[in-house]
């Protein structure tokens, strides 16, 4: 097992320092938003289309332990970091809109 | 030479399918070792108080003498007991809640809880047969001790903890995913083990094969641990779509709730609501009762359902209007709901299956050997690598996160049958007890790390230590109870036998493992006088 750094194929042109703390940001705070939108975003379209709002809600919820990590995982073994950002922020923004815009909080 | 060959053709192979298998591969194996590395002391944690958890209930017995009690006989009159108990905790103030517990098979005892109406609440164990409160038990036992490390670490402020084991589960997740990518070669080496290869050899074997051999069970269980705490981790869709959680959770777990009418009323019985909801239930038994504004027009009695003969943790409660005793609210849970009910209670092993329970335990064990042996391979390259320096302190650490988390365990224990009951808040000294010699044990690990040696920790003198106290908590609890292993298993007292029997089991593996550590060592030490340089150049080639 290779445990170092350095062995991380193409890390573009920042330095490898800086690199690695922008990839534990993506497996960490990048991958939790993108969690958050799509469970906010989900629950809000599972409602609109018809389903309990308490069901949309716990059907993402639980949909969420199975996403963070594999675009945790994803986050750390692909390449491209700046791949990596552009859909983990895609994924958040779009979940967080359709939540925005789509919800209806039950008072 | 048909060697060579291979080893062309291989290289070849490799080179065909491009940088990115080989890339994506390395890649994995990165993040696994540093998942594992970041994590693996929560993991740790989480894994064997978890395993420690799946016996709670016997551990509390052995814990808590005076609720080594007889079972109560079948049909225990509620409406005498169950206010009793209440009553003598209420001690004439009003409350604003309470709730009780009722026995069930692993748990000879009632829990009775209060809250009274002006602030604060109590909560107290009460015995079943006549509805007399038990004396203070004086330790948070396993129920309250070991079973909360294992989800919150006792780290409540901000919730730290559940965000900590949340986050290790997940990474567990990761960690499987991307062992088995890392790992192809899965189902041969599923049965390879060389226990007299090289050491890393010998540890990669076990990771392996307790990694493949429990797959399912350790993926099961981070998955489901985590959907039981989703709404700390990812309130994204309870924020969505509800302004109060409270809401949420009344919709979700079919509950029910009304203001009080703040206008006296007397209860009605509690023992025609039990039955009514038992003849919903098809006859299964009740498990909890709860009552919210007691005495008031608007009470409302909660009757929860047993999970002792089902998987799924939904407690089917019916609800009762407290004046009237009619029926208010119960309603079976949704799909979603009833998904999430049935993980947890995947996840609690809460129903009576003796068979399932020791395979959770086991399963349990087999991910703390998992999660050990990564480490110690880490741990093994790493001093190849870095030399002793480099390791010292994770070295220390590791040790404390296995062979430590072992030694505090049974050091509470041990405190628990020693500490004499008067002692002013007892259970906060038994805990503290446990944080102390858990710290102890990486500072002995650190002190007595023997310099030169192949893996530094003084193992031999923790497994000695892990020997002694798995022997002494059997003895101290003969002592101070009465309930000797033979005696306790004569009187029928299966539980605190158990726990006995485990004990003297881990003692008996603890002291092989010490001799087997000795005799390697003595060997090692031998060979290498024998044929230094030789032993030296292949130990260097291995660890390279």
């Amino acid at each position: 097992m290779n445990d170092s750094p350095s062995s991380l194929p193409s890390r573009g042109a920042i330095g490898p320092a800086l690199a690695m703390t922008v990839r534990a940001l993506a497996a960490l705070a990048g991958s939790y938003a993108f969690t958050w939108g799509i469970t906010a975003g989900g629950a809000v379209l599972g409602w609109r289309l018809g389903l309990p709002r308490s069901e949309a809600v716990l059907w993402f919820s639980m949909l969420a332990f199975l996403l963070f990590p594999l675009m945790s995982l994803w986050a750390l073994v692909t390449r491209r970091l700046w791949r990596v950002w552009l859909v983990l922020l895609a994924g958040a923004a779009i979940g967080a809109g359709v939540a925005q815009w789509l919800g209806e909080r039950l008072a | 030479m048909s060697k060579t060959v291979r080893k062309n053709n291989n290289r070849a192979a490799a080179n065909k399918t491009a940088a990115h298998e080989g890339g994506l591969r390395q890649a994995m194996t990165w993040a696994h070792t540093w998942i594992g590395v970041l994590l693996g002391g929560v993991l740790m944690v989480a894994f064997f108080m978890g395993s420690v958890a799946v016996f709670d209930r016997e551990i509390d017995r052995w814990m808590m003498p005076a609720t080594r009690i007889e079972a109560a006989p079948p049909g225990i009159d509620i409406d005498t007991v169950v206010p009793r108990a209440v009553e003598a905790l209420a001690a004439g103030k009003p409350l604003r809640e309470w709730a009780v517990t009722l026995p069930e098979a692993r748990t000879p005892v009632m829990i009775a809880r209060v809250r009274y109406a002006a602030a604060g609440g109590q909560i107290r164990l009460a015995d079943p047969r006549t509805g007399a409160l038990l004396p203070e038990v004086g330790t948070l036992g396993a129920s309250s001790f070991f079973y909360p490390l294992h989800y919150n670490l006792h780290l409540r402020v901000w919730n730290i903890g559940y965000w900590l084991v949340g986050l290790a589960a997940m990474a567990m997740l990761a960690a499987i995913v991307s062992g088995v990518i890392v790992h192809v070669r899965i189902f041969r080496d599923f049965f390879t083990f060389r226990p007299r290869k090289q050491l890393q050899r010998s540890l990669l074997d076990l990771h392996n094969l307790t990694g493949v051999l429990a797959l399912p069970f350790h993926a099961v269980i981070s998955f489901s641990g985590i959907c039981i705490v989703y709404m700390i981790l990812i309130p994204a869709g309870i924020n969505a779509l509800y302004q109060q959680p409270n809401a949420f959770y009344d919709q979700a777990l079919s509950g029910y709730s009304r203001q009080a009418a703040g206008v006296a009323a007397p209860m009605a019985p509690l023992g025609p609501m039990v039955e009514a909801a038992r003849a919903r239930w098809g006859g299964a038994a009740p498990a909890a009762i709860r009552v919210w504004n007691p005495g008031d027009a608007n009470a409302v009695v909660k009757v929860s359902r047993s999970v002792g003969d089902r998987v799924s943790l939904a407690d089917d409660a019916a609800y009762f209007d407290g004046a009237t005793g009619a029926l208010l609210h119960h309603a079976p849970l949704q799909p979603a709901a009833t998904t999430q009910r049935f993980l947890t209670g995947m996840h609690f092993i809460a129903f009576d299956h003796w068979p399932l329970r020791w395979l959770y335990f086991l399963g349990g064990l087999a991910g703390c050997v998992l999660i050990g042996t990564g480490q110690l391979y880490w741990l093994d390259k790493r001093h190849a690598r870095h030399g002793e320096r480099g390791v010292r302190l994770a070295a220390a650490v590791t040790a404390a996160m296995t062979t430590g988390l072992v030694i505090a365990t049974l050091a509470m224990m041990v405190a628990n049958r020693l500490l004499p009951m008067t002692l002013p808040s007892r259970e906060f000294i038994e805990a503290g007890l446990f944080f102390l010699v858990w710290l102890a044990t990486a500072i002995h690990a650190r002190v007595a790390m023997r310099a030169g040696s192949r893996t530094l920790v003084p193992w031999r003198q923790q497994c000695l230590a892990i020997a002694v106290l798995a022997v002494a908590a059997p003895v101290c609890n003969g002592l101070t109870t009465g309930d000797w292993l033979p005696l306790a298993l004569a009187r029928g007292q299966f539980a605190v036998a158990g726990v006995d029997i485990a004990l003297l089991l881990t003692g008996a593996l603890a002291l092989t493992t010490a001799r087997r550590v000795r005799r390697v060592a003595v060997a090692r030490a031998a060979t290498r006088a024998a044929t230094a340089p030789n032993l030296e150049e292949a130990d260097h080639a291995e660890r390279a």
